[in-house]
Protein backbone atom coordinates (compact mmCIF):
# COMPACT_ATOMS: atom_id res chain seq x y z
CA UNK A 1 0.00 0.00 0.00
CA UNK A 2 1.20 3.49 -0.73
CA UNK A 3 -0.94 5.17 1.89
CA UNK A 4 -3.65 4.39 4.42
CA UNK A 5 -3.57 2.16 7.47
CA UNK A 6 -2.56 -1.45 7.98
CA UNK A 7 -1.56 -3.44 11.05
CA UNK A 8 0.22 -6.76 10.59
CA UNK A 9 1.42 -9.24 13.18
CA UNK A 10 4.96 -10.69 13.24
CA UNK A 11 3.79 -13.47 10.91
CA UNK A 12 2.95 -10.89 8.27
CA UNK A 13 -0.77 -11.46 8.61
CA UNK A 14 -3.08 -8.50 8.37
CA UNK A 15 -4.96 -7.87 11.60
CA UNK A 16 -6.50 -4.51 10.72
CA UNK A 17 -6.49 -2.50 7.52
CA UNK A 18 -8.52 0.26 5.95
CA UNK A 19 -9.94 -1.80 3.08
CA UNK A 20 -11.78 -4.79 4.51
CA UNK A 21 -14.02 -5.00 7.57
CA UNK A 22 -12.92 -7.26 10.39
CA UNK A 23 -15.32 -9.60 12.17
CA UNK A 24 -16.67 -8.45 15.51
CA UNK A 25 -18.84 -9.92 18.24
CA UNK A 26 -22.35 -8.47 18.25
CA UNK A 27 -23.89 -10.56 21.03
CA UNK A 28 -23.79 -13.91 22.79
CA UNK A 29 -26.86 -15.87 23.84
CA UNK A 30 -27.70 -19.23 25.39
CA UNK A 31 -30.31 -21.28 23.58
CA UNK A 32 -32.25 -24.38 24.60
CA UNK A 33 -32.70 -26.89 21.82
CA UNK A 34 -35.68 -28.99 20.86
CA UNK A 35 -34.99 -32.71 21.18
CA UNK A 36 -35.48 -34.18 17.76
CA UNK A 37 -35.49 -37.90 18.40
CA UNK A 38 -36.55 -39.80 21.50
CA UNK A 39 -33.59 -42.17 21.48
CA UNK A 40 -30.80 -39.79 20.55
CA UNK A 41 -29.28 -36.74 22.18
CA UNK A 42 -29.81 -34.64 19.13
CA UNK A 43 -31.28 -31.19 19.46
CA UNK A 44 -32.48 -28.70 16.93
CA UNK A 45 -32.01 -24.95 16.87
CA UNK A 46 -34.08 -22.84 14.57
CA UNK A 47 -32.05 -19.72 13.93
CA UNK A 48 -32.38 -17.02 11.36
CA UNK A 49 -29.37 -17.14 9.08
CA UNK A 50 -30.07 -14.03 7.14
CA UNK A 51 -26.81 -12.34 6.49
CA UNK A 52 -24.62 -13.81 9.17
CA UNK A 53 -22.88 -16.96 10.28
CA UNK A 54 -23.46 -17.90 13.94
CA UNK A 55 -20.62 -19.39 15.97
CA UNK A 56 -21.33 -22.11 18.53
CA UNK A 57 -19.41 -22.92 21.70
CA UNK A 58 -18.54 -26.59 21.36
CA UNK A 59 -17.29 -28.60 24.36
CA UNK A 60 -15.02 -31.62 23.89
CA UNK A 61 -16.89 -34.53 22.35
CA UNK A 62 -19.66 -32.35 21.01
CA UNK A 63 -20.57 -31.33 17.52
CA UNK A 64 -22.80 -28.80 15.84
CA UNK A 65 -24.09 -29.10 12.31
CA UNK A 66 -26.13 -27.12 9.88
CA UNK A 67 -28.76 -28.72 7.73
CA UNK A 68 -31.69 -28.17 5.41
CA UNK A 69 -33.71 -30.52 7.62
CA UNK A 70 -37.41 -30.13 6.81
CA UNK A 71 -36.43 -27.23 4.58
CA UNK A 72 -36.04 -24.86 7.53
CA UNK A 73 -32.95 -22.92 8.54
CA UNK A 74 -31.79 -25.34 11.14
CA UNK A 75 -28.83 -26.25 13.27
CA UNK A 76 -28.47 -29.57 15.05
CA UNK A 77 -26.19 -30.49 17.93
CA UNK A 78 -25.62 -33.20 20.48
CA UNK A 79 -25.92 -30.73 23.32
CA UNK A 80 -28.46 -28.43 24.90
CA UNK A 81 -28.35 -25.64 25.85
CA UNK A 82 -25.73 -24.14 23.61
CA UNK A 83 -24.00 -20.77 23.62
CA UNK A 84 -24.14 -18.93 20.33
CA UNK A 85 -22.26 -15.89 19.19
CA UNK A 86 -23.55 -13.62 16.49
CA UNK A 87 -20.67 -12.13 14.56
CA UNK A 88 -20.87 -9.18 12.23
CA UNK A 89 -18.76 -6.85 10.21
CA UNK A 90 -19.13 -3.29 11.35
CA UNK A 91 -20.55 -2.12 8.03
CA UNK A 92 -23.64 -4.22 8.80
CA UNK A 93 -24.47 -2.40 12.02
CA UNK A 94 -24.67 1.15 13.25
CA UNK A 95 -21.44 2.18 14.95
CA UNK A 96 -21.45 5.39 16.91
CA UNK A 97 -18.13 7.25 16.73
CA UNK A 98 -16.47 7.46 20.13
CA UNK A 99 -14.85 10.38 21.90
CA UNK A 100 -11.69 8.37 22.43
CA UNK A 101 -9.98 5.22 21.18
CA UNK A 102 -9.26 4.13 17.63
CA UNK A 103 -11.52 3.98 14.62
CA UNK A 104 -10.59 3.03 11.07
CA UNK A 105 -12.62 4.12 8.07
CA UNK A 106 -12.58 2.68 4.57
CA UNK A 107 -12.46 4.84 1.46
CA UNK A 108 -16.26 5.08 1.41
CA UNK A 109 -16.35 6.50 4.92
CA UNK A 110 -17.58 3.34 6.64
CA UNK A 111 -16.17 2.44 10.04
CA UNK A 112 -14.51 -0.97 9.57
CA UNK A 113 -12.61 -1.14 12.83
CA UNK A 114 -13.26 0.34 16.26
CA UNK A 115 -11.53 -0.22 19.56
CA UNK A 116 -14.88 0.02 21.32
CA UNK A 117 -16.12 -3.36 20.02
CA UNK A 118 -14.81 -6.87 20.57
CA UNK A 119 -12.85 -8.35 17.69
CA UNK A 120 -13.21 -12.09 17.04
CA UNK A 121 -9.75 -13.68 17.04
CA UNK A 122 -9.02 -16.69 14.83
CA UNK A 123 -7.43 -19.65 16.58
CA UNK A 124 -7.10 -22.29 13.91
CA UNK A 125 -7.06 -22.80 10.20
CA UNK A 126 -6.84 -25.75 7.85
CA UNK A 127 -6.43 -25.84 4.12
CA UNK A 128 -7.81 -29.32 3.85
CA UNK A 129 -10.21 -30.80 6.35
CA UNK A 130 -11.04 -33.57 3.93
CA UNK A 131 -7.95 -35.40 5.03
CA UNK A 132 -6.69 -33.46 8.02
CA UNK A 133 -7.66 -32.67 11.52
CA UNK A 134 -6.18 -29.52 12.92
CA UNK A 135 -5.00 -28.26 16.24
CA UNK A 136 -6.68 -24.99 17.02
CA UNK A 137 -5.15 -24.51 20.47
CA UNK A 138 -6.69 -25.26 23.82
CA UNK A 139 -8.41 -21.90 24.10
CA UNK A 140 -10.34 -22.26 20.89
CA UNK A 141 -13.88 -23.45 21.20
CA UNK A 142 -16.14 -21.52 18.87
CA UNK A 143 -16.95 -22.74 15.40
CA UNK A 144 -19.53 -22.05 12.76
CA UNK A 145 -20.82 -25.03 10.81
CA UNK A 146 -21.02 -22.77 7.80
CA UNK A 147 -17.22 -22.67 7.77
CA UNK A 148 -16.78 -26.44 7.93
CA UNK A 149 -18.52 -28.10 5.07
CA UNK A 150 -19.40 -31.74 5.04
CA UNK A 151 -22.43 -33.78 4.20
CA UNK A 152 -24.29 -36.58 5.88
CA UNK A 153 -26.30 -38.93 3.69
CA UNK A 154 -28.96 -40.01 4.49
CA UNK A 155 -30.10 -40.50 8.06
CA UNK A 156 -33.71 -41.51 7.65
CA UNK A 157 -34.56 -41.17 11.32
CA UNK A 158 -38.28 -41.33 11.92
CA UNK A 159 -38.81 -40.86 8.25
CA UNK A 160 -36.66 -37.75 8.14
CA UNK A 161 -33.54 -37.10 6.18
CA UNK A 162 -30.68 -35.01 7.40
CA UNK A 163 -29.55 -33.34 4.26
CA UNK A 164 -26.37 -31.48 3.62
CA UNK A 165 -25.19 -31.34 7.19
CA UNK A 166 -22.08 -29.30 7.83
CA UNK A 167 -20.39 -30.44 10.98
CA UNK A 168 -17.92 -28.92 13.43
CA UNK A 169 -16.73 -31.72 15.70
CA UNK A 170 -14.46 -31.08 18.67
CA UNK A 171 -12.51 -34.24 19.34
CA UNK A 172 -10.25 -33.13 22.20
CA UNK A 173 -9.24 -29.92 23.93
CA UNK A 174 -7.27 -28.91 20.91
CA UNK A 175 -8.20 -31.09 17.95
CA UNK A 176 -11.11 -30.41 15.67
CA UNK A 177 -12.41 -31.88 12.50
CA UNK A 178 -15.44 -31.38 10.36
CA UNK A 179 -16.71 -34.91 10.35
CA UNK A 180 -17.80 -37.48 12.86
CA UNK A 181 -20.57 -39.83 13.78
CA UNK A 182 -23.86 -38.10 14.05
CA UNK A 183 -25.70 -39.33 17.11
CA UNK A 184 -29.11 -38.94 15.58
CA UNK A 185 -28.32 -40.40 12.23
CA UNK A 186 -28.71 -44.13 13.10
CA UNK A 187 -26.58 -46.82 11.54
CA UNK A 188 -27.64 -45.78 8.09
CA UNK A 189 -26.00 -42.41 8.51
CA UNK A 190 -22.78 -42.03 6.63
CA UNK A 191 -20.52 -39.23 5.71
CA UNK A 192 -20.64 -38.18 2.14
CA UNK A 193 -18.27 -36.12 0.08
CA UNK A 194 -16.82 -33.04 1.62
CA UNK A 195 -17.04 -29.73 -0.11
CA UNK A 196 -15.44 -26.58 1.21
CA UNK A 197 -12.05 -27.67 2.46
CA UNK A 198 -10.84 -24.53 4.12
CA UNK A 199 -12.06 -24.12 7.66
CA UNK A 200 -11.31 -21.92 10.64
CA UNK A 201 -11.93 -22.04 14.36
CA UNK A 202 -12.57 -18.78 16.14
CA UNK A 203 -11.93 -17.83 19.75
CA UNK B 1 1.61 -5.30 28.38
CA UNK B 2 5.14 -3.92 28.21
CA UNK B 3 5.05 -2.69 24.62
CA UNK B 4 3.03 -2.92 21.43
CA UNK B 5 -0.67 -2.63 20.80
CA UNK B 6 -3.51 -4.48 22.46
CA UNK B 7 -6.97 -4.86 21.00
CA UNK B 8 -10.19 -5.64 22.78
CA UNK B 9 -11.36 -9.06 21.62
CA UNK B 10 -14.02 -11.57 22.53
CA UNK B 11 -11.18 -13.41 24.30
CA UNK B 12 -10.07 -10.40 26.35
CA UNK B 13 -7.43 -7.83 25.46
CA UNK B 14 -4.84 -9.36 23.14
CA UNK B 15 -1.56 -8.07 21.82
CA UNK B 16 -1.30 -7.62 18.07
CA UNK B 17 1.83 -9.77 18.03
CA UNK B 18 -0.13 -12.95 18.68
CA UNK B 19 -3.44 -12.04 17.12
CA UNK B 20 -5.09 -13.30 13.97
CA UNK B 21 -8.32 -11.80 12.76
CA UNK B 22 -10.75 -12.47 9.95
CA UNK B 23 -11.53 -9.79 7.43
CA UNK B 24 -14.40 -10.14 5.01
CA UNK B 25 -12.92 -9.42 1.61
CA UNK B 26 -15.86 -10.64 -0.47
CA UNK B 27 -19.58 -10.94 0.13
CA UNK B 28 -22.04 -11.20 -2.73
CA UNK B 29 -25.54 -12.60 -3.10
CA UNK B 30 -26.02 -15.28 -5.75
CA UNK B 31 -28.85 -17.41 -7.07
CA UNK B 32 -26.96 -19.75 -9.38
CA UNK B 33 -25.86 -22.97 -7.69
CA UNK B 34 -22.57 -22.97 -9.53
CA UNK B 35 -20.26 -20.17 -10.42
CA UNK B 36 -17.09 -18.33 -9.65
CA UNK B 37 -15.99 -14.78 -9.06
CA UNK B 38 -12.77 -12.89 -8.59
CA UNK B 39 -11.91 -11.91 -5.03
CA UNK B 40 -9.75 -8.99 -3.88
CA UNK B 41 -7.36 -8.94 -0.97
CA UNK B 42 -4.78 -11.40 -2.23
CA UNK B 43 -6.61 -14.53 -1.12
CA UNK B 44 -5.18 -18.00 -1.69
CA UNK B 45 -6.03 -21.48 -0.47
CA UNK B 46 -3.52 -20.89 2.31
CA UNK B 47 -4.98 -17.74 3.81
CA UNK B 48 -8.75 -17.67 3.38
CA UNK B 49 -11.97 -19.58 3.84
CA UNK B 50 -15.13 -19.40 1.78
CA UNK B 51 -18.57 -20.07 3.17
CA UNK B 52 -22.10 -20.26 1.84
CA UNK B 53 -24.85 -18.61 3.89
CA UNK B 54 -28.31 -19.63 2.64
CA UNK B 55 -30.96 -16.92 2.64
CA UNK B 56 -33.85 -19.24 1.83
CA UNK B 57 -33.62 -21.69 4.71
CA UNK B 58 -32.29 -24.55 2.64
CA UNK B 59 -29.06 -26.49 2.96
CA UNK B 60 -25.81 -24.79 1.96
CA UNK B 61 -24.07 -25.73 -1.25
CA UNK B 62 -21.68 -28.63 -1.04
CA UNK B 63 -18.60 -26.88 -2.37
CA UNK B 64 -17.05 -23.48 -1.85
CA UNK B 65 -13.43 -23.44 -2.91
CA UNK B 66 -10.72 -20.82 -2.78
CA UNK B 67 -7.85 -20.45 -5.19
CA UNK B 68 -5.64 -17.53 -6.12
CA UNK B 69 -7.87 -14.43 -6.19
CA UNK B 70 -10.88 -16.61 -6.97
CA UNK B 71 -13.84 -18.16 -5.16
CA UNK B 72 -15.91 -20.86 -6.81
CA UNK B 73 -18.98 -22.73 -5.70
CA UNK B 74 -21.01 -25.63 -6.99
CA UNK B 75 -23.45 -28.29 -5.89
CA UNK B 76 -22.99 -32.03 -5.85
CA UNK B 77 -26.64 -33.07 -5.78
CA UNK B 78 -26.03 -36.69 -6.66
CA UNK B 79 -27.71 -37.94 -3.48
CA UNK B 80 -30.59 -35.50 -3.42
CA UNK B 81 -32.09 -33.18 -5.96
CA UNK B 82 -30.95 -29.61 -6.30
CA UNK B 83 -34.18 -28.38 -4.70
CA UNK B 84 -32.90 -29.50 -1.30
CA UNK B 85 -30.15 -26.91 -1.54
CA UNK B 86 -30.12 -23.17 -1.44
CA UNK B 87 -30.64 -21.13 -4.57
CA UNK B 88 -30.48 -17.77 -2.81
CA UNK B 89 -27.33 -17.34 -0.79
CA UNK B 90 -24.37 -15.25 0.16
CA UNK B 91 -20.88 -16.32 -0.74
CA UNK B 92 -18.53 -14.84 1.82
CA UNK B 93 -14.75 -15.02 1.88
CA UNK B 94 -12.82 -14.49 5.11
CA UNK B 95 -9.18 -13.61 4.81
CA UNK B 96 -7.41 -15.11 7.81
CA UNK B 97 -3.70 -14.76 7.14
Amino acid sequence: MSYGFKVTNPNGSVVIDDEYPAVFLENETTLSGTKLFANYDTYGYDLSLTGYAPFFEIPVGKWVGYTGFTSQPFFIANLSPVNVRKTVKLTDITVTPQDYGTEVYDAAGNIIFTSSEQLIPVKGFSEDLVSNQFDAGVAAKWCSPTSASGEVFPSDVSGQNLVGVNVCFRLTDSVWENRGEIAGSTTSGSLGPFGSKNSAIFA
Amino acid sequence: MTYGIEIKTADGDQNISSLFSAQIVYETQHTSQSGSDSVPGGVTISNAIGICIPLDGKAPLTDVDISNDLVSWFLDDSAFGSSHYTSNFLIRVYRIF
